[in-house]
């Protein structure tokens, strides 16, 4: 248990704190950011080039933590970008584009993990789809760290062999027969790795998917 | 004191490496609003420090530019002249309940158009193939070339056995133990009622006809909008006819109506015109006769054959004719 009196510090302190930093390190930051607004307003499409060229790496290497494959990694994170410029989202954003960037490569990755391995039904995953990053629970953020911490542990306490299989064939996005010949072994024995792997990882997230049906809760409570 | 969580505690936690008491103190701290903007700032710096892998950036945004440029004009079409209509019609039922709608008309179409395929199995053979069914009540079901067989997946085995059929048969019925019927609907107007019992259906265009080699059967018809039925006995052949004239011959040698499932044809006087009329039903292939003539005569015996061609040959054999073969059509003429 942790000392009451030192979380009540800490909240006190909190804002104070964030207001500081904001304004020790924001510089550069409050500039590139009124400027890529500029931009945006000018030119979207420019605006857009900019603000990919700047945050794709980051979020691709943030999206990897979670799908463990660069192709989809790459894949939800063109899709963030994607929705921003249809959806017209940089017209009235209200937090900053790193915010609201990784908040929503964060949800894409969760939607993504619990269709993946969840057992939910279909159906509200569409539902989820639909909820805006503004309407979070504040405790969205911490699932979503807890989601790809345990993910990373899971990978890491995976015999060997069969985290060497499962990165090749998920991180690498190889075929099985590419594995086999690779590593000198039977097809088989990859398809036993890799569905080993998943097995492993399904037990482990078992417990991660509430906080999706509160959120669903939420936009109907919202409507 | 400044704050216990710095940038350094905050990376350690993203790496994993926090312990319980950290981890609490910086979940507190993500979980106040007004920290979320310094925390994805900082998750920024992590990943920037941390990076996992080099993606191909170039490539990715010219995929993306491209997409967004394929996708761009589709949806202006689509967006200028109707949203603002339906916005204002629809808004106060909230975009959300016309989503909803939809996706039940949606399901519900697919349901209704589907019907068949939800409610039955359905066995199709076709032209110059024969299949062996087995049913779970343990009846078998001889299906002959070009025939489609349905069987309900739900509740085959409850107060009724139905199948439909079109085309031709023979069915191996199993009794059960609680005697329950077993149905062969071939129209709305047609159906064989049995207990158990061996017996061969063939419901095409041409007419309706049922042969009944052992047990007992019953016929349901109607005509001219009125029940009827008739009692079979082994021997008796049933036939309907186009016009909805129910005919039975009693005493018939009913083994040779299911001789199809050997690869076998077996006629008995019969004419060339139903002959010719038999090859198009079971393998597709058009015969014409060059005369009426050639359409009376008849032929009699035992033929084995796989294709209709096999069988053609050797009928023109017998009878002395000459066998034409134009495009998909085979006509027969005295030579």
């Amino acid at each position: 248990m942790h000392d009451p009196l030192l979380n009540q510090e800490l909240k006190r302190s909190g804002p104070f704190v964030s207001v500081l930093h904001e304004g020790k390190n924001d510089v550069s930051e409050i500039d590139s950011a009124s400027f890529l607004k500029l931009t945006f307003e000018q030119n979207p499409a420019k605006g857009l080039e900019l603000l990919f060229k700047r945050f794709y790496t980051p979020l691709c290497s943030h999206a990897v933590r979670f799908v463990y494959s660069k192709q989809l990694a790459e894949d939800l994170v063109s899709e963030v970008f994607f929705q921003f410029y249809r959806t017209k989202a940089y017209e009235n954003i209200n937090t900053s584009y790193t915010s609201y960037l990784f908040r929503s490569v964060r949800n894409e990755c969760y939607t993504y993990m619990r269709r993946e391995f969840g057992k939910t039904d279909t159906l509200d995953v569409t539902e989820e789809n639909t909820i805006s990053c503004y309407q979070q629970l504040p405790d969205a953020e911490i699932h979503y760290n807890n989601l790809f911490i345990k993910v990373n542990e899971v990978i890491a306490r995976l015999p060997t062999q069969c985290q060497k299989v499962f990165l090749l064939s998920r991180f690498e996005n190889k075929k099985y027969n590419e594995i086999a010949s690779e590593l000198h072994i039977s097809p088989k024995t990859v398809e036993v790795h890799i569905s080993k792997a998943l097995k492993h990882l399904r037990s482990a997230l078992h417990g991660e998917w509430m906080i999706s049906l509160a959120l669903a809760l939420l936009t109907f409570a919202s409507l | 004191m400044k704050t216990l969580i710095s940038r350094y505690s905050l990376f350690e936690y993203l790496a994993g490496r926090a312990n319980p008491l950290e981890k609490q103190l910086i979940e507190d701290w993500i979980m106040q609003k007004e920290n979320s903007e310094q925390f994805h700032q900082w998750l920024m710096e992590y990943e920037i420090s941390h990076p996992q892998f080099a993606p191909e950036q170039d490539t990715a945004l010219e995929n993306l530019l491209n997409r967004l440029n394929e996708d761009l004009p589709e949806q202006e079409e689509k967006e200028s002249p109707a949203p603002a209509q339906l916005k204002s019609s629809f808004q106060s039922f909230g975009n959300r309940f016309w989503l909803i709608a939809a996706s039940v008309i949606l399901v519900v179409g697919c349901c209704l158009w589907f019907r068949d395929d939800i409610q039955y199995k359905t066995y199709q053979t076709g032209y110059g193939k024969t299949t062996d069914i087995y049913l779970e009540d343990g009846s078998k079901v001889a299906l002959n070339s070009n025939s489609k067989l349905k069987i309900p997946r739900f509740g085959f085995d409850r107060a009724l056995r139905q199948v439909m059929l079109e085309g031709e048969a023979e069915f191996s019925v199993s009794h059960t133990v609680d005697s329950k019927k077993f149905i062969v609907k071939t129209s709305d107007k047609f159906k064989v009622e049995v207990l158990g019992t061996t017996f061969s259906v063939y419901a095409r265009p041409r007419g309706t006809k049922v042969s009944l080699t052992s047990g007992s059967v019953r016929i349901d018809y109607s005509r001219d909008e009125q029940h009827k039925n008739l009692m079979m006995v082994p021997g008796d052949l049933v036939t309907l006819d186009k016009a909805g004239e129910v005919q039975v011959a009693r005493k018939q040698d009913t083994k040779t109506f299911a001789t199809w499932k050997e690869q076998r044809y077996v006629f008995n006087a019969t004419s060339m015109q139903e002959i010719a009329a038999l090859l198009e039903e079971n393998f597709g292939q058009k015969v014409t006769l060059a005369d009426s003539a050639i359409a009376q005569r008849t032929i009699t015996g035992n033929f084995k054959t796989r294709n209709a061609e096999e069988l053609l040959r050797t009928i023109s054999e017998v009878l002395d004719m000459k066998i034409e073969r134009n495009g998909s059509t085979i006509s027969l003429m005295n030579n």
